[in-house]
């Protein structure tokens, strides 16, 4: 087990660190959209409603909860089939992302089953209405040896993603995804 | 509520517990999860697909504790408070007819490099069936 993942680390490596070409949000952050975000958890907080109040505060204006990060990434609930295609090509004509590069090599392998062990998100500025769409940019940064766990064989693989503001491209917060990606069919009965 | 602007950092101490918070979750609030955080995944407004999937019904999603741990975190804190780091690991399944109580307790205080005010927190979610539904690991800047 020791040399495979040598080897599987070594040809993992060229794609460590690599930033993905940057993709939006599908939608921008509007007023309405915080405030069905902040409905469902029936979130009064002022600096997410009441612009006299955001205005006064050291944000100086509404701002969203940046927990919604995740919630921004979320795709067009429908679009028209020619909005879609248009979609489908912009997605299309962008390089492949180093972590998905990455991927492709570990389902080589054999681990293809993906779940998220943990997902720690960082803040570093507010952001809010205003700022636009929100570009991520995403990196594999860390990868195990492979380990033997109760569902199969897997890695724990490690990526990030980077979010700016479309507005001024102000890093606003980082997502730090770690998954275990495995093969199902080596699990123990 | 009325809302306070700034809880006082120097007040704050290490074991210090933050006021429950108790929320009923009923079909309403899973509708407006899915609205809100634009999840239409069938598992958390589907009954018999998300039962197909060995689940007691519908259930939360992840953004939706996300949101309510910041709704936790800042109704303690003030809103002049912003969080600054934040996890959250779903332990069980949040369903129509749960009554979730949130608790949480201060693990630290420090001031970072750049002189920011830090507070480092365990957040966790019981419901009526069992404790520790959801652990969660956060850390909110105080001005």
């Amino acid at each position: 087990m020791e040399d495979a993942s040598a080897a599987l680390k070594a040809e993992l490596e060229p794609f460590l660190n690599k930033p993905g070409a940057r993709q939006f949000t599908a939608i921008e952050i509007e007023k309405q959209f915080v405030w069905d975000y902040c409905s469902a958890v029936e979130d009064g907080n002022p600096v997410y409603w009441d612009e006299e109040v955001a205005k006064k505060s050291r944000f100086g204006r509404l701002i969203a909860p940046p927990n919604t990060l995740m919630t921004l990434n979320r795709p067009a609930h429908w679009l028209p089939k020619d909005q879609q295609d248009k979609a489908e090509e912009v997605a299309a004509a962008l390089p492949p992302s180093p972590q998905a590069q990455a991927r492709e090599i570990l389902a080589n392998h054999g681990f293809t089953t993906v779940t998220v062990v943990n997902r720690e998100e960082e803040y570093f500025e507010p952001f809010g209405p205003g700022d636009g769409r929100l570009a991520m940019e995403d990196r594999f940064v860390a990868v195990s040896d492979i380990k033997t766990t109760k569902v199969g064989p897997g890695v724990f693989f490690t990526y990030e993603i980077d979010y700016y503001t479309e507005r001024d491209n102000r890093l606003v917060g980082r997502a730090r995804n770690v998954t275990l990606i495995y093969n199902g069919s080596g699990a123990t009965k | 509520m009325t809302h306070h602007a700034s809880i006082d950092f120097a007040s704050i101490n290490e074991g210090d517990a933050l006021p429950n918070l108790t929320f009923e979750v009923s079909y309403t609030t899973l509708a407006q999860d899915v609205s809100g955080t634009r999840d239409y995944y069938p598992i958390h407004h589907d009954p018999e697909f998300a039962k197909a999937g060995n689940a007691r019904n519908i259930f939360l999603n992840t953004m939706w504790y996300q949101g309510m741990v910041n709704r936790f975190v800042s109704e303690w804190a003030g809103y002049e408070s912003f969080l600054r780091k934040l996890s959250v690991d779903m332990k069980s399944h949040g369903c129509p007819g749960d009554t979730l109580t949130v608790r949480g307790t201060v693990l630290a205080t420090r001031t970072d490099d750049q002189g920011r005010k830090l507070v480092d927190l365990d957040v966790r979610m019981d419901n009526q069936l069992q404790p520790d539904v959801l652990l969660s690991k956060v850390t909110v800047e105080i001005p």
